[in-house]
């Protein structure tokens, strides 16, 4: 049985939203609950107005992206103020005086009136402004001189569940390195795997890059109108990676196997001298090293190189010749699977179509006639497509 | 799934969407003390909050056999660490190392692994669930419906499976048009405004003096009336057809297929007097490419013109039209050029090298040539949707509300927006500290929602 968790997790009724006692306040003052012909309020409608406050108020930072950063919600307190700009003024703030605070509660019952459309942050700085709706051209400004001063977010403005630690919103890559990248691995001719270690961009995400590029390119050729504002706008409310320079992701990912969570007990000799590639085999068998599951296990020889104090040439000739012989090798594999493929069909060459005959046998149904490996429909067993749990649907589709 | 209770404020669920009370929802959502609750009701809660928001469209027993206790996860090995060690530094002693000093070498140790978070991996690798991941539209319902609908490709065929299980390289595109509709801005279709957007638009043309304009007045106001009874997509399709025999105000909107193919035709004709005209002779080998490859491109677009939407035609005849002129304002101060380059050229090399030079600078021209027209072309697109009355969504083109809070792509994909297809690369991981699975509930409620589903029911 699975460990217990005494204290629970998730609560089925909804909160009550009570960041600031303003809105209570307001709701409670409002007129539109004193019923003529009922004390009792309904539950309902209480919560609609609390609806309806949150995004007449902190909810109205999320209405329109913001510009240059991203807009997550745990980039903001509750009361809907920008963390980051909070910690900034943090220090002005002690320095006025009491009067400006005092100024600042009337600011934000006025945020929750609805009649100031303000950032609840601007609001704050100047509080003179917000007695009377302010000019548009003035707000245009603030908000300017807001994103000049902006900082980077840091972890915590990316995380866009807040109750989700694990989650992080991560960077795309840019439409400068997309180009990047593809100039390379076409024009220049680049392997993808020595582009995607100089890049620090996985060798998939290098290859997808390429491919979704090369679309772009043959759209553009035709003259097909590209999505360009909504890119555009997508881009601008999410972090990027703006440079080949920078590194984008771990490129040295091993998956862990099943077999290898569990604990093993493998008394060996204290004198023993265990590495990594030993334990692979304590695990299991057919299990290879970390070393050699690696994607870019160039790097780790580099590496090896470096230490043993090879010169820049010679690490890079080595490095080169290790490269070319693993793609080799993989090449090899793929060859080999083809050519087994081929003796196993006979293809005999037709006016139209040529036939390929591949060799079935009759027992591989085994012995209760119900191997799935075996061929044909027997007496007596239900038709696959008619069994319930089964997936009807194309399992891939060939590119 | 009842349509009801979809968006409930009393019984809050977080649903896999980009709406304002999913938004809301998600900042009220705070962790709570059910200590008096019992282990089963804990995991039914969990559950239940879930799989409101992890494929809801999804049948309880079809999740169940999707369900896997295996969780990926991978491991970030560093390069430099392994090429210094060979492992042996952890197995020294009694087996776990010498000191901790080799640990804090290894990074790996650190931070745990948030399997918990991965539960519902299985759905993410769903076609419907990764249009949404990938922006491409605004809810798992939306995406599921443009697969339907038919306005998805996977590996570049029609596909029309919302459960396909996407395979690691399988790319899918969305129709851009669809995926502008989902993620911009609402078009103002009250009936109202559009009378009165309509009867702003007459005044406009009344203060302007136009002889038509009472006649204009007439038939907009009949537009109108129809627009009122019938359904928006008619009412636009049928303003469109009605147009041209109604108004003759506007230009552009005035043309019909027949009159942009004469127009496509007479350009057609113009480009090839140029390039025949024996000026030409004399003009350098830049110029006389530049002239074919732009014969190419309006015979090529008078060919494709039956094909494309009227509107692009327009702009792709004005664009012409302006490269044309661009062309014929080169050609006289290029010819001065060329001929200078020739008589300082003959004075000291052959003629021969002369026209390899010229060919070499030219072929890098033309490039960056056709890559101007391309970009002049796709101007003229971005400028006929900035006020495209026939698109269903808000023109021009503008992110919709509270979409910015749920602006992010998980790594597990390869998005290009600019054509909107994505790559799903691979199957999301856990990795020390980082689960990849987008999930709004914390660790403790999916390690409960996780338990529940251990066992079938």
């Amino acid at each position: 049985m699975p460990a217990r968790i005494r204290v629970a997790a998730f609560s089925r009724t909804p909160l009550i939203y009570s960041s600031s006692t303003a809105f209570q306040h307001e709701l409670r003052s409002s007129s539109r609950y004193t019923r003529h012909f009922s004390q009792s309020l309904r539950s309902s409608t209480v919560l609609r107005d609390q609806f309806y406050a949150w995004l007449s108020g902190p909810g109205q930072n999320f209405e329109k992206p913001l510009p240059g950063s991203t807009n997550y919600l745990s980039a903001y307190t509750s009361d809907g103020v920008l963390r980051r700009q909070k910690e900034e003024t943090k220090v002005d703030e002690k320095e006025k005086s009491q009067e400006s605070s005092a100024a600042k509660v009337a600011n934000d019952g006025a945020s929750i009136d609805g009649q100031n459309a303000d950032d609840p942050a601007t609001a704050m700085d100047n509080p003179d402004n917000t007695t009377d709706t302010p000019e548009e051209p003035e707000e245009l400004k603030e908000e300017e001189l807001e994103n000049d001063q902006l900082k980077k977010e840091s972890l915590r403005d990316l995380r866009p569940f807040p109750m989700n630690q694990q989650f992080v919103s991560e960077s795309v890559l840019s439409e400068s390195v997309r180009e990047d990248i593809y100039n390379q691995v076409v024009n220049k001719g680049t392997h993808v795997v020595k582009a995607s270690a100089d890049a620090n961009i996985s060798i998939e995400r290098v290859a997808a890059v390429v491919r979704l590029k090369q679309i772009e390119k043959n759209w553009l050729k035709d003259g097909k109108p590209l999505a360009r504002a909504y890119s555009r706008a997508v881009l601008s409310m999410l972090p990027q990676t703006t440079s080949i320079a920078q590194a984008h992701e771990s490129i040295t990912d091993i998956p862990i196997l099943p077999s290898t969570t569990r604990q093993v007990f493998h008394p060996v000799p204290e004198s023993r001298h265990f590495t990594r590639a030993d334990a692979a085999k304590a695990f299991s068998d057919n299990l290879k090293p970390a070393d050699e599951r690696m994607p870019h296990q160039e790097l780790i020889l580099t590496r090896k190189l470096q230490l043993q104090g090879e010169r820049q040439h010679a690490i890079r000739i080595k490095v080169a010749q290790f490269a070319a012989q693993q793609e080799k090798e993989r090449i090899g594999k793929r060859e080999a699977l083809k050519r087994r493929e081929e003796k196993r069909t006979t293809v005999v060459a037709g006016r139209r179509w040529d036939f390929q005959i591949k060799e079935i046998k009759a027992e591989d149904v085994g012995y209760k006639g119900k191997n799935p490996k075996g061929t044909g429909w027997r007496y007596g067993m239900p038709h696959e497509d008619r069994k319930r749990a089964l997936i009807k649907i194309p399992e891939r589709v060939e590119a | 799934m009842s349509r009801q209770k979809f968006r409930s404020l009393k019984a809050a669920k977080i649903r896999a969407d980009w709406n304002k009370y999913t938004l809301f929802n998600l900042d009220r959502n705070r962790r709570a003390n059910e200590a008096s609750r019992t282990y089963f009701q804990q995991k039914w809660a969990a559950k239940k909050a879930t799989r409101a928001y992890h494929g809801e469209v999804i049948r309880e027993k079809k999740w169940q056999r999707m369900f896997s206790k295996k969780l990926p996860a991978v491991v970030s090995m560093d390069p430099k660490y392994m090429a210094k060690h060979d492992g042996s530094e952890l197995a020294m002693g009694r087996g776990s190392g010498l000191s901790s000093d080799s640990r804090k070498d290894n990074k790996i140790l650190d931070s745990t692994t948030p399997y918990m978070q991965m539960t519902y991996f299985p759905i993410e690798r769903r076609l419907d669930m990764a249009i949404w991941r990938a922006l491409f539209a605004s809810s798992v319902r939306q995406a599921r419906q443009f697969v339907v609908h038919g306005y998805v490709k996977v590996n570049g065929k029609p596909f029309r499976h919302p459960s396909y299980l996407l395979n690691p390289g399988d790319m899918f595109q969305v129709e851009p048009d669809r995926v502008m509709f989902a993620t911009g801005a609402k078009k103002v279709n009250n009936h109202r405004t559009r009378q009165r957007m309509k009867s702003r638009k007459v005044t406009a043309f009344k203060t302007r003096g136009s002889k038509n304009a009472t006649k204009t007045e007439q038939d907009e106001g009949a537009e109108a009336e129809a627009a009122a009874e019938e359904s928006p997509e008619t009412t636009t399709s049928e303003s469109a057809a009605t147009q041209p025999e109604s108004e003759n105000a506007d230009e552009e909107e005035a043309d019909t297929p027949a009159d942009t193919h004469k127009r496509l035709k007479a350009i057609l004709a113009a480009a090839k007097e140029i390039a025949s005209s024996p000026r030409t002779r004399e003009l350098s080998g830049k110029t006389k490419q530049e002239i074919r490859a732009f014969k190419k491109l309006v015979s090529r677009t008078l060919s494709r013109s039956s094909k494309t939407a009227e509107h692009q035609q327009v702009t792709t005849i004005n664009d012409l039209v302006a490269q044309m002129e661009a062309l014929k304002l080169k050609m006289s101060p290029a010819k001065a050029r060329n001929s200078a380059t020739a008589n300082s050229d003959n004075q000291s090399t052959s003629s021969t090298t002369t026209t390899d030079q010229n060919l070499v600078i030219s072929e890098a021209e033309e490039q960056d040539l056709q890559q101007a027209i391309q970009e002049a072309i796709q101007d003229a697109h971005e400028e006929q949707q900035a006020a495209d009355k026939s698109k269903p969504y808000k023109t021009p083109w503008q992110p919709r509300r509270y979409m910015s809070p749920f602006a992010f792509i998980p790594r597990y994909l390869e998005v290009n927006q600019n054509v909107c297809a994505a790559v799903y690369l691979r199957h999301p991981v856990a990795r020390a500290g980082i689960a990849e699975v987008p999930t709004p509930f914390n660790m403790e409620t999916s390690q409960l929602a996780f338990n529940w589903y251990l066992r079938r029911r």
